[in-house]
């Protein structure tokens, strides 16, 4: 399958590879997996009193369209409120990456790992 | 269409005998085998392909623990598993994970050994896994229906450690070029 040159850029120069500490106070953790193809992606938001996103990390084993799409939605996260990354819906990273019918699922691995982190986020400032 | 248990003329059951199925693979395909067709009409060339194809379709389900219970769940609760999803177990995906970055790690160092030992981890987990399935299979009786959620969750578990196994060759054809 052809990958398009975003997808690749990504895969091959993935941006926000890492972790952070999940007990930190601030972060939030998405972890979500696809059982069809197997992947699994992680997704961390670390998030200011303001409730800013200031840093994302992911880490995702899977093919390179779930790595393209979760490296993708980490910048764009950054420097938005929790409620606007929320409102990132996977067929705008499907678009931005050009992903295949196929793929899309993709997409929609990394908006709902998106979603599980600041669920985690809310969830652990009510505590 | 007769679902891959009663084409295959066995028990709709999760656990099967290996060496039976593949008898009754052999056995199938020889009674539709070409060569029997050579001389017979076209429409009758053409059954013969058609059956041959749905047998080893259905083999195919059959033979894969993952498909077989997916089948299985379908034709007792109706519930379709092979759907695209997202599963949200932080527990369960935070182990898997874990076992993806040592996988990682043997592979970076190409630590054959460490991977056939790896390897072996991951299949007892899969056959526990396996067995675990089929305890809840066998939940099924008068006063009981299937809870199809749990099944599906188990199964779902159970592609995740086939993903591994599959990754861990993959890498182990690497090293070996």
């Amino acid at each position: 399958m052809a990958y398009s040159e975003k997808v690749i850029d990504h895969y091959e120069n993935p941006r926000n590879v890492g972790s952070f500490d999940k007990e930190e106070e601030g972060v939030g953790t998405g972890m979500v997996g696809a059982p069809a193809c197997g992947d699994v992606m992680k997704l961390q938001i670390k998030v200011s009193e303001d409730g800013i996103i200031e840093d994302a990390k992911f880490k995702t084993y899977g093919c390179g369209s779930a790595i393209a799409s979760s490296s993708l939605i980490t910048e764009w996260v950054k420097g938005k409120s929790i409620d606007e990354a929320q409102e990132i819906k996977n067929t705008d990273i499907a678009e931005e990456l050009a992903l295949p019918p196929v793929k899309i699922h993709c997409s929609v691995l990394a908006e709902d790992a998106i979603k599980a982190a600041v669920s985690d986020y809310k969830e652990k400032q009510s505590k | 269409m007769k679902n891959p248990f009663e084409l295959f003329g066995l028990e709709p059951n999760f656990l099967l005998n290996e060496p039976e199925l593949s008898q009754k693979l052999r056995n199938m395909l020889q009674a539709v085998h070409p060569d029997r067709f050579a001389s017979g009409s076209d429409q009758e060339q053409l059954a013969a392909m058609q059956k041959t194809t749905q047998i080893n379709d259905a083999y195919g389900i059959l033979k894969s623990p993952v498909r077989r219970a997916q089948a299985l769940l379908q034709l007792k609760t109706g519930v379709d598993g092979t759907g695209e999803v997202t599963v949200k177990d932080p527990m369960f995906l935070m182990q898997q994970l874990e076992l993806r970055e040592e996988l990682e790690i043997l592979s970076d160092k190409k630590d054959m050994n460490g991977l056939l030992a790896f390897a072996e981890e991951i299949e007892s987990m899969e056959k526990k896994q396996i067995a675990n399935i089929n305890d809840f299979f066998q939940q099924e009786d008068e006063n009981h229906a299937l809870d199809s959620d749990k099944i599906l969750t188990e199964i779902y578990k159970l592609q995740f450690l086939r993903k591994t196994l599959i990754d861990i060759e993959a890498a182990e054809e690497k090293i070996l070029g």
